[in-house]
């Protein structure tokens, strides 16, 4: 009998059915991979719109790789190095499915397309996670790249370390596919369907905060001197999975030993926990769950009227009345606000765009952390010492901001996006200025709260607080404004694709980089006494509305809304 | 045979259908009416498997609902009413993978696809090179109605089939259910449309806030209800009345 034959023999007896999976994969393959209407063809001219960002983030992935990759130039120990490579590996593809893996995995829209069609559980499961392995294998063999090929030159290294590091880091791709599913599949199994929605987004939060502090050992790894150079073995790698594959790579190039051996086996042992866990625990119910996910309700919350005396009812209706006075005065025109209110109800309720906003809100509160956790946060206004990291938590707010608009274009009810074609609108800006405002209240206002509260509590001093804090709120709106420049941006007007929201964060992360860090460099200036601090806020409090006023007029934002070129669409 | 004993489903404090006991036999064209929200979708849900029912229970062909449904969902073909497809690839990919996933062989599956071309009058060139985000509404419904179709399954439940066909397609396609249901394939026909119910379907049931409250041939809910029409019998059970009195007065509203 074949490999082939017999491979499909053990995976149907495991209720897995090959020639369903193949099919399966195939489709998704193709989704993953196209865009717009044609086909690709060489004959008759006509072409395939594909998908780019998965391109871009090779690309992107590639080139970080090649900053862990030279460290193999200074005297690295070949395990030690492979450890630091495939710790960045293991927390970009974290971070990297994370952003994903909510489109993937409960893409709730399936269920009318194949929901009725005899296809078991545990297929359909296989099915999706390889899907998403394969995703989070284009990152990490991107990643992997330069640090496989310059690891060659590591010390105790030799030829064989380029393709054992492939092997290593396809194998974390693996693991990190598989703790991500095991994380929502057991979410899926002891949370009800009404509540799942919430929590899903909040854990994706969590989940992308402890996957980004873990990010932060790459560098410590890396500046140390010491670590890189060491071969020698610590009770902290038993704890940490990249040392276990890095153990499995020492192993295939033959630099064996009793420390190698154990975590290679550690590491080939939580591949085949997870599996077994994977198949035994979350495969059989996962489609009941999808169904569950699609056809289920969620409770309206009309239930807090219920209940509520006289007086509260009173008081509640005069809020309501003082909320829409705010409400009339911040977004004048009708348009504007219709917008607003979209915007920020599906900010607050669709669970596609919580999962994939939320993990980018929790970079503003990292930063502040890490900060507090290696230098204490001192307070810049009575220390000599002025944290980069603490300041960077404002500037990521702004990077959140950004990160929003670009969530906010996909949507599964993209169809729905006419609406804003069939209805006079006469100012593309109301459109915009709705979008833009709804951020503002809903995720910049919490987030530099946030920022207001950890730094008061820490510093003692909630006033020094909001004057750090208050340069980034003056900029902000202008920030805002940077990706509507050259461009109309409809929400939840198109169709999301894979690796969309991940190519657009990166891409968001980088180009926005120099800009904010630029700001932060000046207020630590400014903060170290090298001008008056009221300077810089001054130079702030002019400038903003200046680039405000100029991105509004190059936005051409009084202008119509331009005619769809219908490519979403059919006719 | 589809057998409905007691079939409820309830959404939190919402009950969608409740009680609903039904016997249809083989060959029998089954029109399921109801106004909107009335429980349709949801029992052609429970019944393809799709959904789990809150109590009672329902088998097609002697398989019990419950479990993974596979045996259930290899004997039925569904057309759902929001005409879903993956919008990503061909007509043809499409087709193909759907016969994949009811484990047909590639060359009946071709065979398959060519007819359902051949029938809905879709040229080879729509067929293989474009993409069904670029298909219409009524073109994209012919697609999921073969799909519903290519693995020749013993009961078909339409959801609206209609919806963006054009004339000549829905003439055809109702002489299509007619001799579906004459070659002994039980057909359960959900539709707004009652002319079409009127003239294609052996068996009327009548639905609303979830309860069957009619069920019979055309002419014995005729004697019945003591009204002609479908349409006239359909408000009259759903508790529709002074429609037309209503629309005057609705129309009065936008007098400016």
């Amino acid at each position: 009998m074949h490999m082939p034959e017999k491979m499909a023999r053990w995976l149907s007896k495991r209720g897995i059915s090959t020639r369903q999976l193949k099919a399966l994969l195939i489709v998704y393959l193709k989704q993953d991979l196209r865009g717009g209407k044609s086909l690709v063809s060489t004959h008759k001219g006509d072409y395939i719109k594909s998908n780019w960002s998965l391109l871009l983030i090779a690309v992107l992935y590639t080139i970080f790789g090649l900053t862990v990759a030279v460290t193999a130039l200074t005297e690295a120990d070949v395990f030690a190095y492979s450890m630091l490579a495939l710790s960045f590996t293991f927390f970009i593809a974290l971070l990297g499915i994370l952003a994903e893996s909510g489109n993937v995995i409960f893409d709730e829209t399936e269920a009318d397309v194949i929901g009725h069609l005899p296809i078991s559980s545990r297929t359909y499961f296989t099915a999706k996670v390889l899907n998403l392995f394969l995703f989070t294998l284009l990152i990490a063999l991107s990643a992997s790249f330069f640090p496989a090929v310059f690891g060659i030159w590591a010390v105790r290294s030799n030829l064989l370390f380029a393709v054992a590091h492939a092997v290593s880091a396809t194998l974390m791709a693996l693991l990190a596919t598989a703790l991500v599913v095991i994380s929502y599949g057991l979410l899926m199994r002891f949370v009800s369907r009404e509540r799942f929605d919430n929590i899903i987004a909040y854990s994706q939060g969590a989940l992308a905060l402890f996957f980004m502090l873990g990010y932060q050992i790459v560098p410590r790894i890396a500046g140390s001197h010491e670590i890189l150079t060491s071969s020698a073995a610590r009770w902290y790698h038993f704890l940490y999975p990249p040392a276990w594959f890095s153990g499995l790579t020492m192993l295939m190039i033959g630099r064996g030993s009793l420390k190698a051996l154990a975590l290679a086996s550690l590491a080939l042992a939580s591949l085949a926990i997870l599996g077994t866990l994977a198949f035994r625990k979350i495969a059989g119910g996962y489609s009941s769950f999808l169904s569950k996910l699609s056809h289920g309700t969620t409770k309206a919350r009309a239930g807090s009227e219920q209940g509520k005396g006289r007086g509260a009812k009173r008081a509640k209706a005069r809020n309501d009345r003082v909320l829409e006075g705010i409400k009339a005065a911040f977004l004048r025109r009708p348009a504007e606000r219709a917008v607003f209110d979209l915007v920020s109800l599906y900010l607050r309720r669709d669970r596609e765009i919580k999962v994939r906003l939320y993990p980018s809100l929790t970079y503003a509160v990292v930063f502040p952390i890490l900060a507090l956790i290696s230098e204490g946060l001192p307070n810049p206004f009575l220390s000599a010492q002025v944290s980069f990291y603490g300041l960077l938590g404002a500037a990521m707010v702004c990077f959140s901001g950004l990160s929003a608009v670009e969530v906010l274009v996909f949507s599964a009810h993209y169809r729905a996006s006419y609406i804003f074609h069939v209805t006079p609108i006469a100012r593309r800006g109301d459109i915009h200025g709705g979008i833009r405002k709804a951020i503002f209240v809903n995720i910049a206002l919490p987030s530099f709260l946030a920022l207001l509260l950890l730094f008061g509590f820490i510093w003692r001093n909630p006033f020094h607080a909001l004057l750090v804090l208050a340069p980034w709120i003056i900029i902000m709106p202008a920030v805002l404004l940077v990706p509507f420049t050259f461009r109309e941006v409809l929400p939840l007007s198109r169709k999301y694709q894979k690796g969309q929201q991940s190519a657009r964060n990166l891409s968001i992360f980088l180009s926005s980089f120099a800009g904010l860090s630029v700001i932060t460099g000046l207020q630590i200036a400014s903060l170290k006494g090298y001008r008056p601090y009221w300077s810089f806020v001054l130079i702030i409090a002019v400038a903003a509305p200046l680039i405000h006023s100029i991105l509004t007029r190059i936005n051409g934002e009084a202008g119509p809304l331009k005619p769809q070129d219908g490519s979403e669409e059919g006719g | 045979m589809i057998v409905l004993d007691n079939l409820t489903k309830i959404y939190g404090d919402k009950v969608a259908v409740e009680g609903v006991s039904l016997t249809i036999p083989s060959g029998q064209l089954v029109g399921y009416l109801g106004p909107n929200g009335a429980g349709k979708s949801t029992t052609v849900k429970m019944l393809t498997g799709m959904i789990a029912p809150t109590s009672g229970r329902a088998e097609i062909y002697g398989h019990e609902i419950g479990g993974d449904n596979l045996e259930i969902k290899r004997m039925i073909g569904y057309v759902p009413e929001s005409g879903a497809v993956y919008e990503t690839l061909s007509a043809r990919e499409y087709l193909e993978m759907v016969g994949r996933l009811y484990s047909l062989d590639d060359k009946v599956i071709r065979d398959r696809i060519e007819k359902f071309g051949d029938f809905f009058e879709i040229d080879e060139d729509t067929l293989s090179r474009k993409l069904l985000s670029a298909y219409s509404k009524g073109m994209r419904q012919k697609v999921v109605i073969s799909a519903a179709l290519i693995h020749n399954p013993r009961v078909i439940f339409f959801d609206e089939p209609l919806n963006g066909l054009d004339a000549s397609t829905q003439l055809m396609f109702k002489t299509l259910i007619k001799n579906l249901a004459a070659e002994g394939k039980t057909i359960f026909y959900c539709s707004h449309i009652l002319d079409v119910v009127e003239r294609t379907c052996d068996r009327i049931v009548i639905i609303d806030h979830g309860h069957v409250v009619a069920d019979g041939t055309l002419t014995q809910l005729q004697a019945a209800s003591g009204e002609g029409s479908l349409e006239r019998i359909f408000n009259k059970l759903t508790s529709h009345t002074n429609l037309e009195e209503r629309a005057e007065e609705f129309s009065k509203t936008f007098t400016f």
